[in-house]
């Protein structure tokens, strides 16, 4: 449809006149909502509740002598394990966390970029798998084809795509939500390595927490969804129907403390915990380990008790 | 982002004349009745009107008044009967101004289910991204992507 006709199309569906006005009247005749009469009773109703907290707790201290609480939680995911050496700065590093001569596969880098939203850790709930499980194997794939594609304002262009995608199988450990009778069975995911974009990928023997989408359906080109595409040579048909659920962040990872590794977007469970990881010199990535500082300053450490706190209350809100 | 608020009762005028016609144009899709369209485009801006809600942004004044059409749509079509009544017949205009393909094409859109015919409406004729309808309807940009993708299937099908 063209400018022109959209915009016929448009002046066809417009509210008359009449409709207009008579919402107006509606309005006129209508009070607001009453947002600034319920702040008094609000505020009143604080000052009582805060009032009635004072008199409990002067109560409560005069009835009963002071006793020395456990340290909160929060305050022990401030210190490193004893078990791992602390850089001057508190930090400790990733080498000295994970799973020994766990190394990344090694696939080429993207340079793409994407609109991509922001993480949210409720996807916990919104995922259609949240697990936790070890990686016993990882592939890669290459496809290869070609496909017309044309964009809704006439761009139209022949793509030849040569995608590989990373088949990693987690021995599933535990599963946080979703179906809990697939403890102890596998799973295989595809992700496209153009969003994992090789420093995200799973490694083998390391044991994540994992967010996974079912994508049934989907063929493995997920770069344009949204124009009309049309297949003109190769496969693209995916191998796994699963995928993860939010590539384009390193993945929770428990380290070999039994302690977490979590990205900061994880901000409930991060709250409060100050241990920075890093990517040190000595972590086995393929590349320069400079690629991944952007993230030594956005991956903290949870302990495991915190962790796994936190993650309940996120999956009971 | 600098933080603003926008209250409702600021320049209740002025979003009228900006998104009316955009609420009212997603009503039409959604009920295909004029005076239901009607209904909805009033419950709408009155709602927003009583509640008088709050915006960081000017996008989420758009994403809310969006969101709560489809809700009044969807509770609509829930309370009456299946009507036989189309657009087309509601607007007799459509007939005049749009060629025959774009009729066709139209009337394929409006009979998609309803789910699909939101995405492809609000992606196709009023130009949002998947990640604004996501916004929008309240749900993932991938199940957004799914359904504009099966609604175009059922396009395909529908006119071939």
């Amino acid at each position: 449809m063209n400018g022109e006709q959209r915009g016929a199309l448009f002046k066809a569906l417009r509210p008359d006149d009449e409709t207009v006005r008579a919402l107006k009247e509606k309005v006129k005749a209508t009070q607001p909502a009453p947002r600034r009469k319920l702040l008094p009773v609000a505020v009143a109703a604080a000052l009582v509740l805060i009032t009635a907290i004072g008199v409990w707790l002067t109560l409560r201290n005069h009835q009963t002598p002071p006793k020395i609480e456990p340290s909160d939680p929060i305050v022990t995911t401030t210190q490193p394990p004893e078990t791992v050496p602390t850089n001057p700065d508190g930090s400790v590093n990733f080498s000295d966390l994970t799973v020994d001569g766990a190394a990344w596969p090694s696939v080429p880098q993207s340079s793409g970029t994407a609109s991509i939203v922001s993480f949210s850790e409720y996807a916990v709930k919104g995922c259609d798998l949240c697990f936790e499980g070890t990686v016993t194997d990882v592939q890669l794939k290459q496809y290869d084809y070609r496909y017309y594609y044309g964009e809704k304002f006439g761009k139209e262009v022949i793509i030849h795509e040569q995608p590989i995608t990373q088949l990693t199988t987690f021995r599933i450990e535990k599963v946080w939500h979703g179906d809990p009778t697939l403890v102890g069975t596998t799973i295989t995911l595809e992700d496209d390595t153009r969003g994992l974009d090789g420093k995200f990928g799973y490694r083998e023997g390391v044991c994540y927490v994992v967010l996974m989408q079912d994508v049934t359906g989907w063929n493995i080109d997920m770069w344009h969804p949204v124009g009309e595409e049309r297949l003109l040579e190769g496969d693209i048909k995916r191998s796994s129907p699963y995928a993860t659920h939010y590539p384009w962040q390193p993945q929770v990872e428990k380290a070999k403390t039994g302690d977490y590794i979590v990205p900061l977007s994880w901000e409930t469970v991060t709250a409060g915990c100050d241990v920075k990881v890093v990517f040190d010199p000595e972590t086995p990535y393929f590349g320069s380990v400079q690629e991944l500082e952007w993230f030594s300053d956005r991956l903290r450490l949870v302990d495991a008790d915190t962790f796994q706190t936190r993650m309940a209350a996120l999956l009971a809100e | 982002m600098e933080k603003q608020s926008l209250c409702a009762h600021d320049c209740f005028d002025e979003t009228v004349d900006r998104y009316g016609d955009l609420v009212y144009r997603l009503a039409c899709t959604r009920v295909q009745t004029k005076t239901d369209a009607d209904d909805v485009f009033q419950n709408v801006f009155l709602l927003y009107f009583q509640k008088n809600p709050t915006f960081e942004t000017e996008e989420h004044r758009r994403n809310w008044l969006i969101h709560v059409t489809l809700k009044f749509c969807k509770k609509l079509h829930s309370s009456t009967w299946s009507r036989r009544v189309t657009l087309f017949d509601e607007f007799p205009l459509l007939q005049t101004d749009l060629n025959t393909e774009n009729v066709e094409l139209l009337h394929a859109v409006l009979s998609l289910p309803a789910d699909y015919r939101t995405a492809v409406w609000l992606y196709y004729y009023e130009g949002f991204s998947t990640k604004e309808i996501a916004a929008m309807t309240k749900q993932k940009e991938s199940t957004v992507r799914s359904r504009l993708k099966r609604g175009r299937e059922k396009l395909k099908g529908a006119l071939q």
